[in-house]
């Protein structure tokens, strides 16, 4: 009996070992295996998509496109003073300023102004010779794309009324124009110029001394290429009135040139990056923390260089708040791959100054690559992106202003296409903030 | 009864070991796919990529999950995701791929280079030790880590040692070999580096950047003239620096990019690596078909290579392909204008411009065929069409402007060369028409400051120094004909070193030398001129006089021996009578 109540338990043990052999087995074979998660085709989006805060719908306005669009810049003025606001247009690939006139209210019709101008980069709108109608001035590159020629021209297209505008040339052979702006330096009650000459390996920074009578006499202020823009404002609040100059190329610096009255000025860099890869790209002028003091707010994402193979993860926006006393303090706004002119508004009516860029060069074969961003103030100063767009791509400009005449702000922005992939194109797009 | 337990037994001892066995089979197998899928990273949105990047990514991704052997297709997903900017899973696969192949110095080098393109220069540089640690005879490694410290501001003996290593790998690599030297210039710790830069640069006087650093370093010097020199050394080098990297360069092939491989065709033609433009073109082209500049760039790559037939190929295939770029069209006639096919160039652009009769391009392509085939009459209206449409377009004004010149309009010719010297102020073509110009006038002011600034720009080109001999010959003519004497004497000086054999100058020079009283300088300018122009007899007559004046007799006679007979056998009358004279006097 004790034998086999031994074989028993002996078999009873071994049929207990095999049982838990069995269920181990049997929970190998039914259990998932662990991280063969799917192959996912959606890479985590870098952006916070839902629930957007603020969100456009895009239509194209003005002539449709043909070929591959070229806009450089983009202006909102009511330039015929009916009370519509109006966009103005540089197209490079036509080599004309547009007037795309807005009337009657959400009515938008384009046609070329004045005579042909090669290579438009920049335009804006200002009484030159104060009779009344608004005149644009023109910074004229020649040749958009890297050319060392001195092939740039200031022009003013003169209002002469009925839409009819006459072209003056106050500067030619002049290394390429990126930007003119004007503003009286000189306190003698007529508006100057201040003009930023990108060139290449030769460009400058000079004044305009508006004479009277389409008469201007330069003066040199910086001898050295890449100036991109030069933003006009009283800097330092002694009244007159100063600008910035964003100046790229081997220098990727910020400069200001204070004016110390009688035509001076006295220069100095606001900051300056590190790396010369930097890629400065646009500079804007806006009072972000309200204090009643003009900020600076500056964009790196620049692709222009032939060597360009994808944006720097160095690429975003960033701003330099005046603190006064010529002390300006650089704060990181934030990363945007290919960012580009950076425009201050309150997008969503909260108060507060908020910002929007462009990118112009990005990661094109990516269709999560956010083409449009909007940076939204929190009243602090922290800046929170939210994507507006991921296509059309390659964009470099863009403006803002109240075109629907209700308080509301509305994007343009132009496409720009003088490389390839020549695909998701677009012309000129204006974005209506959707309810 | 005693067999049955004893089978049981066996029958559960089978089971049991069976079943554990099959189990620990399972782990195992599953424990090395887990390893494995951790370096498998999701396939990215491709809706924008060619197809055929998918059909690489998908098979590879599966066998890298699944498969025994993870590293075949971890590295060919490595390889694609770099060679196409997919940092973030490049970077996946190529961590994996350094767990399973730790010996393999590839990986961290690439991962350094994606450390780089991040801007995490610290990164950077430990992945580039740990690759040299493994191989330390790659001299790019070298060369990046040198550049990695030198860059963020850590000069010092690591850097030089780096680019030492890289030297030491290949002596003859002329980019180790610039930045050893740029960097000790830059550091100015070895003293005056420029005898050794000069040495380089005349070794490869082709590349830009030697000329640049070397006029830096003579301008530090104070040294203005060689900076001046080097400057317009500068200005004729055609090429950059090689800097080819084989270990990425060779996974070009793995790149769906057209883009990125349009730009590194675009660096190797810069650099002067034509036959590997050609590939990546090549290999640009299907992946982008409806690209002109690929075409156009490709065309211009084998123009390069001196292979005509095949630049005019791409094109005519681009021409049937794109129909719609009119570049494309232009560039296409060019070609057969080039070949001495008028009459084809003439009507493809004839066709080209119904389509597109504002291009001011195919205007100008036009204008060039004309011109090409000697009928520049023809050829103005479309330059001066080309200039209307296109007022920056500097070579088509150059072009309107000689038109104009051949068309008998020598003002309205001057005025379109200084439109495209203004816009292009160092452009030699319009310097030395303008000079050329206001030489033929004998305007010697208008002149000077066309040739000076030419010659500064190509002091070594033929032609330029020609210009620049003649016009100090007009200038030095000048001087001596209103008595400036010692003015002309520098003037002619001054010409013959741009051109020591130029005649006319040494003639003038000769016989102001004469009028100085300065024989000894006369019978060598008058003994240049008869090596020069031997067959001139007058040389003879005035070398021989000169000799005489300096009672050099028997080699005035020799002199005069040698021009009697050039001078009968040219047939030279009057100089054959004087020398005979000559003789019989002495």
């Amino acid at each position: 009996m004790s034998t086999s109540r031994a074989v028993k338990v002996w078999l009873g043990a071994l049929s207990a070992l095999a049982a838990v052999a069995l269920g181990t087995l049997a929970l190998m074979l039914l259990r998932p295996p662990q991280g063969s998660a799917p192959i996912s085709t959606t890479p985590a989006p870098t952006i916070p998509r839902s629930p957007p805060p603020l969100a456009y719908s895009p239509r194209a306005i003005g002539l449709p496109m043909v070929g591959n669009p070229v806009i450089t810049h983009l202006a909102i003025a009511d330039l015929d003073q009916d009370g519509m606001n109006d966009i103005l247009v540089c197209d490079a690939t036509a080599g004309t300023v547009n007037w795309i006139r807005q009337f009657p209210r959400g009515v938008f019709t384009e046609r070329p102004i004045g005579d042909p101008v090669s290579g438009p980069a920049h335009v804006a709108v200002c009484d030159l010779n104060q009779d009344g109608r608004l005149d644009l001035l023109v910074a004229s590159m020649g040749i958009v794309l890297p050319n060392n020629d001195r092939i740039g021209q200031v022009i003013v297209m003169e209002n002469l009324g009925d839409g009819r505008f006459r072209n003056r040339v106050l500067a030619e052979h002049i290394a390429r124009v990126t930007d003119v702006r004007a503003a009286d330096f000189n306190g003698d009650g007529r508006l100057d110029l201040v003009v930023g000459q990108f060139g290449y390996s030769q460009g400058e920074i000079r004044w305009m001394e508006n004479l009277g009578n389409w008469e201007f006499r330069s003066h040199q202020l910086l001898d050295a290429p890449g100036t991109i823009m030069t933003p006009v404002a009283d800097y330092d609040g002694d009244g007159r009135m100063d600008f910035a100059a964003l100046v790229s190329q081997d220098a990727e610096a910020i400069h200001l040139f204070q004016n110390s009255g009688g035509g001076k000025f006295r220069a100095s860099i606001l900051w300056k990056a590190q790396d010369e890869s930097w890629s400065s790209s646009g500079l804007e002028v806006g009072d972000l923390n309200r204090d009643g003091r003009p900020d600076l707010v500056a964009s790196n994402g620049d692709g222009f260089n032939t060597g360009f193979t994808g944006p720097a993860p160095w690429h975003g926006l960033q701003w330099l708040e005046n603190r006064g006393g010529g002390e300006f303090v650089y704060h990181r706004i934030g990363d945007m791959p290919g960012c580009y002119s950076p425009v201050c508004a309150d997008l969503n009516g909260d108060g507060f100054v908020d910002l929007v860029t462009v990118s112009g060069f990005n990661h094109e074969n990516d269709p999560q690559a956010v083409w449009l961003m909007a940076w939204l103030n929190d009243g602090h100063e922290k800046f929170t992106p939210v994507a507006l767009a991921r296509e059309p791509t390659h964009l470099i400009t863009v403006a803002v202003g109240d075109l629907d005449g209700n308080g509301v702000p509305v994007l343009v922005t132009g496409g720009f296409h003088a490389y390839p992939p020549f695909k998701q194109m677009s012309r000129v797009t204006l974005w209506r903030r959707q309810p | 009864m005693q067999k049955r337990p004893l089978i049981l037994s066996a029958i559960l001892l089978v089971i049991i070991a069976g079943s554990f066995g099959g189990a620990l089979y399972l782990q195992q197998r599953r424990v090395g796919a887990t390893v494995a899928t951790a370096g498998v990273p999701a396939i990215p949105d491709l809706s924008r990529w060619p197809e055929a990047l998918r059909q690489r990514l998908q098979p590879a991704t599966t066998e890298a999950r699944t498969g025994k052997n993870p590293v075949g297709p971890l590295t060919e997903l490595a390889k694609l995701y770099f060679a196409n900017g997919f940092a973030a899973e490049a970077s996946e696969t190529l961590g994996r791929l350094r767990e399973l192949e730790p010996a393999r110095a590839l990986w961290p080098y690439l991962l350094a280079d994606l450390r780089r393109r991040a801007g995490d220069a610290s990164g950077e540089e430990d992945l580039l030790r740990a690759t040299l640690a493994l191989d330390a005879s790659y001299s790019s490694a070298w060369l990046r880590l040198a550049d990695a410290l030198a860059k963020r501001n850590a000069p010092g003996p690591d850097v030089r040692e780096a680019y030492q290593k890289a030297l030491a790998l290949h002596p003859d690599n002329v980019r180790a070999q610039f930045a050893l030297l740029s960097f000790d210039a830059r550091l100015g710790t070895r003293g005056d580096l420029r005898r050794e830069l000069t040495a380089l640069a005349r070794a490869h006087p082709q590349i830009k950047q030697l000329h640049e650093l070397l006029g830096e370093l003579h301008r530090a010097a104070g040294d203005v003239a060689e900076e001046t020199r080097e400057r317009q050394r500068l200005n004729i080098a055609d090429r950059e620096l090689e800097n080819g990297d084989p270990w990425i360069d060779a996974l070009a092939p793995y790149c769906f990019d057209s883009a990125r491989l349009s730009l590194m065709a675009v660096a190797a033609f810069r650099e002067h690596r034509l036959p590997e433009a050609e590939t990546l073109l090549k290999q640009a082209i299907p992946l982008a078909p409806a690209d002109a500049t690929l075409r156009d760039s490709l065309a211009h790559v084998y123009e390069l290579l001196s292979r005509p037939a095949d630049a005019l190929a791409v094109l005519e295939q681009a021409t049937r392909e794109i129909p719609d770029d009119p570049l494309l069209w232009a560039r296409f006639a060019r070609l057969l204008s080039l070949q001495h096919r008028t009459d084809e160039a003439l009507a493809s652009l004839q066709a080209a411009l119904v389509r597109w009769p504002r291009d001011a391009g195919l205007h100008a392509a036009r204008g060039f065929t004309l011109r090409d085939a000697g009928r520049s009459a023809e050829a103005l209206p479309e330059f001066r069409e080309a200039v209307r449409l296109e007022p920056t377009f500097v070579e088509a004004h150059y072009q309107l402007g000689f038109c104009l010149l051949s068309a008998g309009d020598r003002d309205a010719a001057r005025a379109a060369v200084e439109k495209a010297l203004a816009m292009r102020p160092d452009y030699p073509d319009a310097l030395r028409f303008l000079a050329s110009l206001a030489l033929e006038a004998r305007d010697v002011a208008a002149a000077g400051q066309h040739v000076e600034r030419l010659y500064s720009l190509q002091p070594e080109e033929a032609g330029t120094r020609l210009l620049f001999a003649t016009w100090h010959l007009l200038k030095g003519s000048a001087a001596n004909d209103t008595g400036n004497f010692a003015g002309a004497e520098t003037i002619f000086r001054r010409g013959l070193e741009a051109l020591p054999d130029f005649p006319p100058l040494l003639r003038e020079s000769g016989l102001l030398a004469i009028k100085l009283q300065k024989f000894a300088e006369a019978a060598t300018a008058f003994e240049r001129y008869v090596s020069a122009e031997p067959n001139d007899a007058e040389g003879y007559v005035l070398l021989g006089k000169t000799l005489l004046a300096t009672q050099r007799d028997p080699e005035a006679r020799q002199v005069f021996e040698s021009g009697l007979r050039i001078a009968e056998k040219t047939g030279a009358q009057n100089h054959a009578a004087e020398i005979r004279r000559m003789l019989s006097l002495r």
